[in-house]
């Protein structure tokens, strides 16, 4: 419909005033009245969550980490699973924010917003497992290379040391980049509200932004190269996690083929979770306007695309094992396709490959229903896809003898649960207080679209 | 004395071609105090006012290099201080530390990137003459702005508020 503008389709009707989309996105903190009722049903269920995982997290504190499944020789259980999981799906906004800004494709402005906020809320819910994982979670800042007496600093060749950093910069970058590309938006919410206090919150966050020229120059260069920094570190950083398996010698796990296979696997799943925040987004706020059957479609596209490239690992991971020779590597894998967790991976190739195909067909990508249930099936199918990466080969260790099984424990599951409740509770507040699309960057892709003038 | 108690004047137009238009004529005329107020970024604008400056890049550039020796060069020191040799790798072992050098570098280019355009604006600030301006409040939502400062040499209150209203739908004094 819009495919014959030189920067690519954006969907958006094509004489759309500009102050309809402040007015469909800016006003809503202003005017939440229609939106209040679902929206404090929905808050309370998020409190009961975010509930559920202060008690999972209490008790484990209280007990230590033996109320969790992890044993000996399976000791990255849950929390490596869901760490991970959670992790993978912060790639995405990043992604959708930073690579499809600098390839100069605008239907990314319905969604980089809340593809970002999603990150932020991800990379926090991966980011406490670790801690909690410590097991003295207090003694947390041994990890940072902090000035001591002894001279005694993180083991900087082994990748739980890079992971420290990994997730602090990915989460410090995620943040700044978000808040970089929010301050023209604060500040047209400042400006629109009618509310006193409202007015005094953004006018804090927009920090004075005017829109003149030469900001936005300025602007428009600092965004770009942040964006331009921000790519390199999803690969770093899901390259960065894939070495705390694959630099141990551990079959199943020491493969040259993970960094890449996770980076495809964080971005898959990380478009999974943007179709379905797109999806309830645009039902929750009316915005059918701005998030389209065309962004679907979009949206749908990538998901296969780096679905396609999570099933070359599926491929390539078994192949390599078997090309190798080695006994214990085939063992390994044998035990991971029909042994007691063959139902991880099975269920992992259903969903994420067998279901995926579906996505070939272009009535599939604009329904939204449809896209729903595939993306949910994909979330489902990543979790099980890491479940089957990461608590099985240490089941199948070196030593026989050492052979045991895993099995989660209710604080396992109370606590992944939970972490739900960590993401949607900040995320239901975002979605009261702040602009939730780039209205800004809307209005200039409307812009565009109308070749430079405007009505 | 009232001379000097204005700010400038600020033109309202509604779109972004003929805010350009405007820009291009008083840059025509002489006027060298104007700027110009969008809700986004308007091509065309850089061009016409001079705004060509690449400092923001300059801001990234030097997080980025200064990252990437404060990550490699705590690594190293780390090694050095108390060696731990470990995983048949020598002591520097340089390709043990890109990772925390790479997350390093982007993570200092960033925050400079971000205090760079703070710094480039001028911002934060709390208060500013143009907030005054009942108009302005749409510069950041639909209207696009044309402010030529009291100061430009070129200004003056009749002439030059009789020139903007010529495209502008409105004008409006703005008070220092």
């Amino acid at each position: 419909m819009s495919d014959n503008t030189p920067h690519g389709p954006h969907f958006l009707p094509r004489y759309l005033p500009l102050t309809e989309v402040s007015a469909r996105v800016l006003d809503v903190p202003d005017d939440f009245a229609r939106f209040r009722r679902i929206w404090w049903w929905l808050f309370i269920f998020s409190c009961l969550l975010l509930g559920l995982f202060v008690a999972a997290a209490v008790v484990t504190l209280w007990n230590g980490v033996g109320v969790w499944g992890n044993n000996i020789p399976v000791n990255w259980g849950f929390a490596i699973i869901n760490y991970m999981w959670w992790l993978g799906i912060g790639h995405a906004g990043t992604f959708i924010s930073a690579l499809l800004l600098l390839l100069n494709r605008p239907w990314r402005n319905s969604l980089n917003r809340m593809a970002e906020l999603m990150t932020v809320m991800a990379v926090i819910c991966a980011g406490i497992y670790p801690v909690l994982h410590l097991g003295r979670p207090w003694l947390f800042y041994w990890t940072a290379p902090y000035p001591n007496t002894m001279e005694l600093w993180p083991q900087f060749k082994s990748p739980t040391a890079w992971d420290f950093f990994a997730v602090l910069v990915y989460l410090g970058v995620s943040l700044l980049f978000l808040y970089i590309g929010s301050i023209p938006d604060f500040a047209s919410a400042r400006d629109r509200v009618r509310k006193r206090h409202y007015k005094v919150f953004y006018g804090l966050l927009a920090l004075g932004w005017r829109g003149s020229a030469s900001d936005w120059s300025h602007w428009r260069r600092a965004y770009r190269f942040v964006a331009l920094l921000a790519i390199p570190l999803v690969f770093a950083v899901s390259s960065g996690y894939s070495f705390l398996l694959d630099l141990a010698p551990q079959s199943g796990w020491h493969s040259t083929v993970f960094p890449p296979y996770f980076v495809a696997g964080a971005i898959f799943s990380g478009f999974a979770m943007v179709v379905v925040i797109a999806v309830a987004l645009r039902r929750f706020f009316d915005w059918y306007l701005f998030i389209t059957a065309g962004h679907l479609d979009k949206l749908g596209v990538l998901l296969l695309a780096s679905g396609l490239m999570t099933s070359y690992g599926y491929v390539a991971e078994p192949f390599m094992a078997f090309y190798s020779g080695k006994e214990h590597e085939i063992l390994v894998n044998i035990s991971r396709m029909t042994g007691p967790m063959a139902w991880s991976f099975w269920g992992a190739v259903v969903l994420n490959v067998v279901m995926l195909q579906a996505l070939w067909w272009p009535a599939v990508r604009r329904n939204a229903s449809a896209m729903l249930c595939i993306a949910i099936g994909v979330l489902i199918g990543m979790w099980l896809e890491r479940y089957m990466l990461v608590a099985h080969p240490p089941t199948r260790d070196f030593l026989v003898s050492s052979w045991q099984g895993y099995r989660p424990t209710l604080w396992d599951w109370a606590l992944f649960i939970g972490t739900f409740g960590v993401f949607l509770v900040p995320f239901l507040l975002f979605m009261r207080f702040l602009p939730m699309i780039s209205s800004f960057e809307l209005k200039e892709a409307l812009h565009r679209y109308r070749g430079g003038g405007d009505g | 004395m009232a001379e000097q108690s204005r700010y400038g004047l600020i033109a309202e137009y509604a779109d972004p071609g003929a805010l350009v238009r405007a820009v291009h004529d008083a840059r025509r005329l002489g006027y060298r105090r104007v700027e110009a107020y969008t809700p986004f970024p308007v091509e065309g604008l850089d061009d016409v006012l001079d705004h060509r400056s690449n400092r923001a890049y300059g801001f990234g550039v030097a997080g980025a290099v200064f990252g990437a020796l404060v990550g490699l060069g705590m690594q190293v020191y780390a090694n050095l201080s108390y060696p731990i040799m470990v995983g048949g790798l020598p002591l520097i072992a340089l390709q043990s530390f890109a990772t925390v050098t790479v997350l390093l570098m982007v993570g200092f280019a960033t925050l400079f990137s971000l205090l760079g355009l703070l710094w480039l604006c001028r911002l934060p600030l709390l208060n500013h003459p143009l907030h005054e301006v009942q108009a302005f409040e749409r510069a950041t939502d639909d209207r696009f702005m044309l402010l030529v400062h009291a100061d430009d040499p070129l200004f003056d209150m009749v002439d030059t508020s009789l020139w903007l209203a010529e495209a502008a739908i409105s004008v409006s004094e703005v008070p220092a």
